[in-house]
């Protein structure tokens, strides 16, 4: 695989888009791509940071980077559907790479039960020193992330959503497709779930 | 501390990443048409392009990688260096257009059939982001002097061979294209990444090729295309008469027979291709000729003697005009690299690679502003606009066109 980051600094002049970003809203960009699919450009360069690192901290940068990839092209093909409600488009997005990230369903779960048992994350190794990046085994954090491993996957999406992706109860609703109050139940659950797991571990983590 | 904020705090160290890659590779994808799946919206046509384009392969395929179905357009630069812009006909033969081939279409659509069952004796299939082989590694160069003196001794030791006049060189390369189209030179920003497979049959009078996949394709992916061959092709070393920019001939045994010794060799430079016109220095037909060999020979198929490889490096080394640095090919792989100002406007550049020795890759850019005016109309070029960009990704001797190292 090609290292595009060793590659020398992009040309002068190797934009494609020379409209301000930010002048408009995501809808309208939607809307423009549809005539002008360069457009599409805007939205990519606007969110793909945030959904990168989200679906990163998942399932690691190498796998990251095709979610990521295939995120945009799915919403540039739904891109018609997009219900236009006046709101940016991320938590759609977000929905997205959340039933994308499930084909890595395997991975994502044996490398956090990897962290769990020896404290090595391979998912931020390449972002790290050695040494800062042990974790010691047992340690709260690879409790947690072992208990996250064996949360159902409609409950690790609905609480990694509201943690890592910051969004709200009723956009994870959005992103997922899924009433709220089932959403409710479902992070309520999953946080009992750690918080058990945590409990086990050191009965003062709880509160 | 409760959960929610432990969570908040697991793997925090991943930074927020540059989106300059994924856009990219989006955005190429979109271009391609690959975003258009079954059940998408519409092809996304080129529009824009007002420029005739001249496609050096054919353009006449499709791909069906996945469910997406797109085309790839070959936009080779052809024969034709970027220094001589759209100005008066060089010496280079005129890319090869086979009779097969369409007019640079827009879009998929317009390709013909999108895809060739099993059964079809054209059929290929293969994966053409996939590395291939490494080749062998004498040492890792990092001057000038170094890598004349390695290239030198390895010519020595491992002399080559002619490729058979039925073998095939495969050839793969990345090249650099623009939504903005190109000809000559790239019009727009170089904003395209693809990779062509070709091959070459050993007496260079046939091609065959399968449609350019965007080089963001994910190497283990395996693509399914028509192979196409034309035999009515003229490669630079078919027959008489036929050469490249600067040689007389391109034939193995004529560049086997050329001297080493820099002054010789420099002689035998300045009888292809005399300095007049837009070459109006001894340096500058030099350079050319051995720009043209490496840069438009090579990934035509073009097998150059490991002698006469390691002379022209010489050649380049002692240069007037020619400076040499640490360079990086469009693939992003480090190289050495020299380059000379032509024109007063255009920097060229050669990659070599530092352990095998090899022409890795080239690179125009404007380093000022430029007017061309040509028998065509005028052009104007801004400093920094990257005119020409490919890599060698690799090139083998292989008994089959079609088939892969």
């Amino acid at each position: 695989v090609r290292a595009d980051d060793q590659r020398t600094a992009a040309p002068a002049g190797s934009r494609v888009l020379t409209q301000a970003p930010g002048a408009d809203g995501d809808a309208a960009v939607l809307r423009d791509s549809m005539a002008d699919p360069e457009r599409f450009a805007i939205l990519v360069r606007r969110h793909a940071p945030a959904i990168q690192r989200y679906v990163t901290r998942r399932i690691g940068a190498e796998a990251a980077e095709d979610v990521v990839a295939e995120t945009f092209l799915v919403a540039f093909r739904q891109r018609a559907a997009y219900a236009d409600d006046g709101r940016d488009s991320l938590p759609w997005l977000y929905g997205i790479a959340t039933r994308l990230v499930h084909r890595h369903w395997r991975s994502e779960a044996s490398q956090l039960r990897l962290l769990a048992r020896t404290g090595a994350d391979p998912v931020t190794e390449p972002f790290t020193d050695r040494v800062d990046a042990a974790v010691s085994a047992g340690s709260a954090k690879a409790r947690l992330a072992g208990a996250l491993a064996r949360l159902p996957a409609s409950q690790r999406d609905a609480l990694l959503l509201l943690v890592w992706a910051e969004l709200s109860y009723d956009q994870i609703a959005v992103a997922t497709g899924v009433p709220m109050g089932t959403i409710q139940s479902r992070i309520s659950r999953a946080r009992q779930r750690l918080r058990k797991q945590l409990a086990d571990l050191n009965p003062a983590t709880t509160s | 501390v409760n959960e929610l904020e432990l969570l908040a705090s697991l793997r925090d160290e991943v930074p927020p990443p540059a989106s300059a890659r994924i856009e990219r590779t989006v955005m190429t994808a979109i271009r391609a048409g690959e975003a258009n799946a079954p059940g998408g919206t519409r092809r996304v046509g080129r529009a824009g392009r007002g420029v005739p384009l001249r496609p050096a392969l054919a353009g006449t395929l499709a791909v069906a990688v996945g469910a997406a179905a797109f085309a790839g357009v070959e936009l080779s630069r052809s024969s034709s260096a970027p220094a001589a812009g759209p100005g008066p006909a060089r010496t280079v033969p005129a890319g090869p257009v086979p009779a097969s081939t369409v007019p640079a279409g827009p879009g998929p659509a317009s390709t013909g059939p999108t895809s060739t069952g099993p059964a079809s004796p054209d059929a290929w299939s293969g994966k053409p982001t996939a590395a291939w082989p490494a080749s062998p590694s004498y040492g890792r160069a990092s001057t000038a002097a170094q890598l004349v003196d390695f290239v030198t001794r390895v010519a020595a030791a491992a002399p080559g061979r002619a490729p058979k006049p039925r073998e095939w060189i495969a050839v793969k390369t990345e090249f650099a294209d623009s939504s903005r189209g190109s000809g000559g030179y790239i019009f727009g920003p170089a904003d395209e990444r693809k990779i062509s497979l070709r091959w070459y049959r050993g007496d260079q009078c046939a091609i065959a090729s399968v449609p350019s996949v965007p080089s963001s394709l994910p190497p283990g992916r395996t693509v399914t295309g028509k192979l196409t061959i034309d035999r009515t092709y003229a490669g630079p070393g078919c027959g008489s008469g036929i050469t490249l920019g600067g040689w007389k001939s391109v034939s193995y045994s004529y560049l086997s027979s050329l001297p080493t010794d820099p002054a010789a060799l420099e002689s035998a430079l300045l009888a292809g291709d005399p300095p007049g016109g837009l070459i109006p220095t001894r340096a500058d037909a030099i350079f050319d000729a051995i720009y043209a060999l490496l840069t438009a020979g090579e990934p035509q198929g073009v097998v150059v003697p490991p002698k006469l490889q390691a002379a022209l490096y010489r050649v380049l080394q002692q240069l007037p005009g020619v400076h040499f640095e640490a360079a990086a090919d469009l693939a992003g792989r480090t190289g050495l690299g020299f380059w000379m100002v032509r024109e007063g406007y255009l920097r060229q550049e050669i990659v070599i690679d530092p352990v095998t020795y090899a022409y890795m890759g080239y690179e125009d850019v404007a380093i000022k502003d430029h007017t061309m005016a040509g028998t065509d109309g005028t052009r104007y070029v801004k400093k920094g606009h990257v005119m020409g960009w490919e890599a060698l990704l690799g090139s083998a001797i292989v008994s089959r066109p079609g088939q892969l190292p």
